[in-house]
């Protein structure tokens, strides 16, 4: 974010978090939260949704708190240099390791539905060199981009959703618990889906660029809201089209669904496709995105004029560790550690940073903080 | 001006990146389309080059051979009608192709050989089981890779053969060109009599996948020189256990809500010997679990509606017929739904989904049940209520 001229509206910031949280790992959610919760799992989709909720307007509150400044400064001034650095990097790094395995997630989407023989490499590297470039280019740039493609994600997404409802047994949706379906013991396994909901952490990274503070919280409620009912609602339609048994058995529902939803009719007889390829957007915004904070916070970190060297400078090391998620079960692996990280930065973090800024506060020693 | 040549070197970018054609493209005649394939049991069990020993997956048991046949449209043939048809020995727009293995893969690795393009099964519509493959080998066994290959759709017919399923390939029917379209047309329940139950890949795995519930595929079967579908096959455990007649079939869909209007003929109330037909336009089951006392019991109304379209006397639709008539054609529905039910009672197989409900509502009371053993003696109460239309084009 080198451009502080720019200043991002509710709706943009909206957008944002809504690029960020909706990627490749959703085709996977009912997938998972069949296979640990069985039938009721979109119940817990919506419980663990108010968590994140919660977590976020804690974050939207240290921007009311901090208005000028990201966590990489605010972090530093409320725990001291060496633990702020630390919590600084704990947050690029949970930014910067998104990524590979979103590249890996994509590579597999291509080579399942498009372009099936192509090498790994091909479709890594072509992808990954058109992110790294679109990541070098200014912050207000790729926020217009995120705007139009997760819009599209999302029109495209719920009309599948829809027209799924065509197939809707709602005796699937029963009994809402039993035992006999649930699976704790897989959580780890599936500990994947967190990540879907963390998209919010961005604004750790945004307080100095956005116009309006006091509408801070709202927007980020709002945005944590829309995702966490439309992932509930779309692990219902997936739940109620085909059963519990059937969607734990589905490495890819989301696709399926796309698949069992066909019409006969020449723009919608390939669903899927128009799914995958809407899907592609939003890895790529999700990819973008994350990029782009995890450069732009590093930068902070080391002070650095501008962000686009550290762009290039990091794509190899990117795109190496997206080349060791070999398969599935590595790069799900992946994503069950990096659930942890999020669950920390995302949650963990931002309650125990407003801690200690109210602590500091209340001992009346925190100095220049206050209220934008 | 540096800005704006970025911008518009970016796209230009993109575009030799990505519009230079797809990687490892294939010039569509480079491929064989496989429109659909058939399993059958091998007429002998002469082992062949390709097919060698293969151990099953749970314990050495050894897999056993089938035979896969697979048509392919010649494109050549496809243009010209059969009579325009030359220079082949059979003059069909279509080959039909078969080999003897013990896995689909494998099968298809055969048939490769015997092709010099490449086998695209992306656009296969139907894949038809032999009877004999069904109850010996099980069903799963054949759709497994059909299952878990992206390129096979969801939507990809899939229906039993009462005798060889291969005939069925070969078959050209009387109005157009191959016999997968026709076959598929037939297995979409366009003709409106509800006596063929609609399924597809997707709607199998799904029913498959249900607890108390189990899957019915659409029956095949070649009569003389006809294809003939209607009725039903029914997989228990995932075999063939045993066939429903066209009759208990529309039974059977009425009683899942798949039934999509069909016509029925009854005796006229006042003029014994008299037919009347009726098209009964829409039926609607309900299915409720009631406790009586300690016993559970599904009971089910059938409401619908039904239009008179015919009548062999000499009178035509009048006001004292609407009681008498439509308790009569209650009846019939009352009879098929019941003959539906006593032949999966017969068969051991819950078609119907009653177990699946009473697990969904009732999931304590389904957890102490032998569900295998009471689905036989499971109360079920069945009541009709149909109602006359009455559109009626002329009175005389």
């Amino acid at each position: 974010m080198s451009k502080t001229t720019m200043f991002l509206s509710s709706r943009q910031i909206i957008l944002l978090i809504l690029g960020l949280s909706i990627g490749g790992g959703n085709l996977l959610l009912p997938g998972r939260v069949a296979r640990v919760f069985g039938t009721g799992g979109w119940i817990l989709v919506l419980a663990a949704g108010l968590i994140f909720i919660f977590a976020a307007w804690i974050c939207a509150c240290l921007g009311r708190i901090f208005p000028g400044e990201t966590v990489v400064e605010f972090s530093r001034r409320l725990l001291g240099r060496p633990l702020g650095f630390l919590t600084g990097l704990v947050v690029v790094l949970f930014f910067l390791l998104y990524i590979p395995v979103e590249i890996r997630i994509l590579q597999e989407l291509v080579n399942i539905s498009i372009l099936r023989r192509a090498p790994s490499w091909f479709v890594s590297s072509t992808f990954f060199l058109v992110l790294a470039y679109a990541t070098a280019t200014d912050f207000e740039t790729l926020a217009q981009v995120n705007e139009v493609l997760i819009e599209i994600t999302l029109i495209v997404g719920l009309m599948v959703t829809l027209f799924g409802w065509r197939f809707f047994d709602p005796s699937h949706l029963q009994p809402v618990f039993s035992v006999e379906e649930m699976n704790l013991a897989k959580f780890w396994e599936e500990a994947g889906m967190i990540l879907g909901f963390t998209g919010y952490p961005l604004l750790l990274l945004v307080f100095p660029f956005v116009r309006r503070h006091r509408s801070l919280p709202r927007a980020a409620v709002f945005a944590v809201t829309l995702v966490v009912l439309t992932y509930a609602f779309f692990t219902i339609t997936t739940l109620g089209v085909f059963g519990w048994n059937e969607v734990a058995g589905q490495a890819w529902p989301g696709l399926e669904l796309a698949k069992a939803v066909n019409f006969e009719v020449v723009i919608l007889e390939r669903l899927d496709m128009i799914l995958i390829v809407s899907w592609l957007g939003a890895i790529f915004t999700t990819c973008f995105l994350a990029y782009h904070f995890a450069v732009s916070g590093l930068s902070r970190l080391f002070n650095l004029r501008s962000h686009s060297p550290l762009v290039w400078g990091l794509a190899p090391v990117i795109y190496y560790l997206s080349t060791i998620l070999t398969n599935y079960f590595a790069w799900n692996k992946w994503l069950s550690y990096l659930s942890v990280l999020a669950v920390f930065v995302g949650v963990v973090l931002p309650v125990f940073l407003l801690f200690v800024a109210g602590l500091r506060r209340w001992l009346g020693s925190s100095g220049d903080t206050g209220e934008d | 001006m540096r800005k704006k040549c970025r911008y518009f070197l970016f796209p230009l970018f993109l575009l030799v990146v990505m519009a230079a054609g797809c990687w490892e493209g294939r010039e569509i005649n480079e491929r064989a389309f496989v429109f659909a394939v058939a399993f059958d049991l091998p007429e002998d069990e002469e082992s062949e080059e390709g097919a060698g020993s293969v151990k099953g997956g749970n314990g050495g048991e050894e897999l056993s051979k089938f035979t896969m046949s697979i048509q392919v449209p010649d494109p050549s043939r496809m243009a010209g009608s059969r009579e325009q048809g030359q220079g082949g020995d059979s003059g069909k727009p279509f080959i039909v192709l078969s080999t003897t293995a013990r896995t689909v893969l494998s099968g298809l690795q055969q048939l490769q050989r015997e092709l010099d393009r490449t086998l695209f099964l992306g656009h296969s519509r139907l894949i038809l089981i032999g009877e004999k493959v069904a109850r010996e080998y099980g069903v799963d066994r054949i759709l497994d890779y059909f299952q878990r290959n992206f390129q096979i759709q969801r939507v990809a017919r899939v229906a039993i053969v009462e005798g060889k399923a291969r005939e069925i390939l070969e078959h050209m029917p009387p109005i157009g060109q191959e016999p997968t379209t026709a076959l598929l047309n037939l297995l979409s329940g366009t003709g409106g009599t509800s006596q063929v139950y609609v399924s597809d890949l997707g709607k199998y795995m799904v029913e498959n996948s249900n607890i108390g519930l189990e899957p019915v595929l659409p029956r095949v079967k070649k009569s003389g020189d006809l294809i003939l579908t209607g009725g039903a096959a029914v997989i228990r455990h995932n075999r063939l256990t045993g066939w429903l007649t066209p009759f208990e079939t529309r039974g059977l869909n009425i009683l899942r809500n798949e039934f999509v209007g069909s016509d029925y003929e009854v005796e006229c109330p006042f003029h014994p010997g008299d037919n009347i037909n009726v098209a009964v336009v829409k039926t609607n089951a309900h299915h409720r679990l009631v406790r009586e006392g300690k016993t559970l019991t599904l009971k089910i109304l059938v409401r619908g509606v039904f239009e008179t379209t015919e009548f062999t006397g000499e009178h035509g639709p009048e006001e004292e017929l609407s009681e008498e008539l439509t308790q009569r054609v209650a009846a019939e529905i009352l009879n098929e739904t019941r003959a539906a039910l006593e032949k999966a009672r017969e068969l051991k197989a819950d078609i119907i989904g009653i177990g699946k409900k009473i697990r969904a509502e009732q999931n304590k009371v389904w957890q102490g049940m032998d569900w295998e053993e009471e689905f036989l003696t499971f109360p079920v109460e069945i009541e009709v209520k149909m109602e006359w239309a009455q559109t009626i084009r002329r009175l005389a």
